[in-house]
């Protein structure tokens, strides 16, 4: 039943069950005392007034005595004394007497033996005393006799209050006793009481505290299974108070923690398997340069003996660099590693190493390092090592066929060129007609086969990234004229009409004329090619902020909407473009994007179809960037 | 005016024999360099007409011997090699012009032999 209850409840029931328990204890101890003071304040009251009326006609009694005695004394001296003021003050003291004797009879129970004597002894003094009054009044003296009887009778009523005094004093002493009982009665009451309130309290307490303890350390037990990682055991939520509420979280946490567990050694072992399944080496050093993390490929690669630790080594203890060129004899000093460089000045290196390998194997390594940086700290760095050594050889490969392509390929297109060329200019003897036709086809198909070898030369250059650039300062205007000078032949053909428009106070730029050319050049050999016969073409050149802006126009056939996105692909021609002009590579705008863009330049256009069609392109007022290459293109 | 055609290509070095003959230029043709060398030797040439890449002695070749003899008569490169530094270094061994042969029609070659 009070499980459902909740913790807070539960205490406060405990602590209500002492509280109810220790207030009946109260009341109960409130209405002792109550009746203890009820009692005593009983006996107080009678006891007092009963010696109060008792001392009063005891007082009464002294005080008929001393009127006598000196009534008496006065006769005894002769002194002529008022009888009957005497027997005035006598008449006077009896009533006070018997009135004070009255008061005292009301105090007691009726039928009380001392109130009986003490009221006989008074009657007796009175009656003594009226006889002595009258006595006086008649004479100058008192009868010796009655005197005597007074005197008896006086003293006779104080040995009745005293004896009654003393009884009063017995009944004190009684009611002492029974008020001295009860009152411990009460204290053993209030003793058991409160002790039973002590010990219940201390019961519950006990109780209480003993049962969250355990409800506690069960949670603790499961907590430190759940800590120790075993997650297979949920902790048994056993009431629905907070302690159940607890043990519901902690389960929920488990659960969590699980998943979290279950995610992370997923990672890990998804990095475990990204990092020995990589193509390229990888080692993890310290701040210090101390090897944390090799695969297996850096491994295989270094020719690192299989079993060796090398955890916790310094990197140029383990394996060592040299320069890339096959002379490098000497190891790099451990400042020029490209780790020490990342761990010392926080930046990334990549760079082409020498390493020695086995059977005196010269291997060129490239090396990215990067360094790991906790906010402004080096902390370690990341080096990752790829074999290049099969790749220069292949890149050096590509070079060589493109030389003997060039050569060997156009050895045999020469040939065909120049035979035809003297079959149709009639070398051989004036041609039919038909036969004309047909050395000219020859004739024009060569010519494509040559610029398409021309292009795929220059691709294969470009793509290689290892065009020279050459830049010097270049007169713009001179560049384009030059150029416009070579396409007069072909704008006459089309009858086409050609502006040039060039900022005069542009300065001379470094430029590689050969390669700005040929942007030029393949922009207004597209734009004759694809503009109709009488058409217009304007080459603008104009400077914008650090820039030199180009623009050719032409009001050609234009490029269609669906097809722009694809004009600088490799091989794209345009469909429209395809059927008026069977000539051409679809490798020009590829080609002149990939100058610009090495350059630090920017190649677009805008085109609409059976309009014409503008392209731009951009080239930085600083000029290009001289490159050591080991290529040129054809021009 | 004697021309001598220095091309181990046969199709290429007939085709450029016909033509200048056809022409009406005296003709000669050596198949490498140490031949165009010897007939050089052996008489006089107003023109050569010399490749590159050839077996035994290449044009280079030719052209540093003929640069260091100090006895260049017009020579006219014809090659399919096109890098940049090919035709810069003929020409500062004492070429006339640089020609890349599938760029390059006959007649072009005939006005410039005739300039000579």
């Amino acid at each position: 039943m009070l499980k459902g209850l909740s913790l807070r409840f539960k205490l406060i029931l405990a602590f209500l069950v002492i509280v109810v328990f220790l207030t009946g204890v109260s009341v109960y101890q409130i209405r002792s005392i109550q009746h203890l003071n009820t009692v005593f304040a009983e006996l107080v009251d009678t006891f007092f007034a009963r010696v109060d009326a008792l001392n009063q006609v005891k007082l009464i009694g002294t005080q008929i005595h001393d009127q006598t005695v000196q009534y008496q004394y006065g006769t005894l001296a002769g002194a002529a004394l008022d009888h009957t003021a005497y027997d005035a003050e006598l008449k006077k003291s009896a009533v006070q007497l018997k009135s004070e004797e009255a008061h005292y009879r009301s105090l007691v129970v009726l039928n009380d033996a001392n109130a009986q004597a003490v009221m006989e002894a008074v009657d007796e003094v009175v009656t003594q005393s009226q006889a002595v009054g009258d006595a006086a009044a008649g004479r100058a003296t008192v009868p010796d006799k009655l005197e005597r009887s007074f005197n008896q009778a006086q003293a006779g009523l104080k040995t009745a209050v005293d004896q009654a005094l003393a009884v009063e004093g017995k009944h004190v002493n009684q009611a002492d006793t029974e008020v001295g009982g009860t009152v411990i009665k009460f204290r053993e009451a209030i003793i058991i009481l409160t002790g039973s309130a002590v010990v219940l309290a201390l019961l519950l307490g006990v109780v209480v505290s003993s049962w969250i303890a355990r409800s506690l350390s069960h949670i603790k037990v499961g907590a430190q299974r759940i800590a120790s990682g075993d997650f297979s055991q949920p902790i048994a939520v056993k009431s629905r108070d907070e302690i159940g509420a607890v043990s519901t979280a902690f389960n929920q946490m488990a659960e969590r923690l699980k998943e979290a567990y279950r995610r992370q050694a997923y990672a890990q072992q998804r990095d475990e398997a990204m990092l020995q399944s990589m193509g390229e080496g990888l080692i993890a050093v310290d701040g210090e340069g101390r090897i944390t993390l090799i695969n297996d490929v850096a491994s295989r690669l270094l020719e690192l003996p299989k079993g060796t630790p090398v955890i916790g080594k310094l990197v140029q203890d383990v394996y060592q660099l040299y320069g890339p060129e096959p002379t490098a004899e000497q190891p790099l000093p451990t400042e020029r590693r490209p780790s020490f460089i990342s761990l010392k000045n926080g930046v990334g290196v990549n760079d082409v190493f020498g390493f020695h390998a086995s059977g005196n194997r010269k291997l060129l390594i490239n090396i990215t390092a990067s360094p790991i940086k906790n906010g402004e700290q080096v902390t370690g760095a990341i080096t990752v090592l790829r074999d290049v050594t099969k790749e220069r050889e292949v890149d050096r490969m590509k070079t060589e066929f493109i030389s003997l392509a060039s050569h060997q390929l156009r050895t045999p297109l020469s040939a065909i060129k120049w035979f035809s060329e003297m079959l149709a200019s009639g070398d051989a003897g004036e041609l039919q007609p038909e036969q004309l036709d047909f050395a000219n086809n020859i004739a024009s198909s060569t010519e494509r086969m040559i610029d398409l070898v021309n292009a795929l030369l220059n691709i294969s250059r470009i793509e290689s990234g290892r065009i020279m650039v050459d830049p010097k300062p270049t007169d713009i205007k001179k560049l384009v004229s030059d150029i416009v000078n070579d396409l007069k032949a072909k704008l006459e053909e089309k009858q086409q009409n050609l502006v040039i428009s060039v900022h005069d106070d542009l300065p001379q730029i470094n430029l590689d004329p050969r390669l700005i050319g040929q942007v030029y050049l393949n922009l207004l050999t597209n734009a004759i090619k694809y503009t109709p016969k009488g058409g217009e073409i304007a080459v603008f050149v104009s400077r914008k902020e650090d820039q030199i802006v180009s623009q050719v126009t032409d009001n050609g056939y234009g490029i269609p909407k669906d097809q722009q996105a694809r004009v600088f692909q490799k091989f794209f021609r345009a469909a429209n473009a395809v059927k008026v002009e069977t000539d051409g590579t679809g490798l020009g705008l590829y080609l002149i994007k990939a100058i610009i863009e090495s350059s630090g330049g920017k190649i677009w256009f805008s085109s609409e179809e059976g309009k014409g069609t503008t392209f731009w392109f951009s080239m930085p007022m600083s000029g290009m960037k001289a490159k050591q290459g080991e290529v040129t293109l054809d021009v | 005016m004697n021309i001598l055609i220095v091309e181990d290509e046969k199709a290429l070095a007939h085709a450029l024999e016909l033509k200048l003959l056809h022409e009406g230029f005296a003709v000669s043709v050596a198949s490498n360099g140490q031949e165009c060398l010897d007939a050089l030797a052996r008489e006089h040439f107003d023109v050569v007409l010399l490749d590159l890449i050839m077996p035994v002695m290449d044009g280079f070749q030719v052209l540093e011997h003929l640069h260091k003899q100090g006895t260049m008569p017009a020579v006219f490169v014809l090659s399919n090699l096109s890098q940049h530094e090919d035709e810069a270094r003929v020409l500062a061994l004492g070429a006339r012009k640089f020609f890349i042969k599938s760029d390059t029609p006959l007649t072009t070659l005939v006005e410039e032999v005739k300039k000579v």
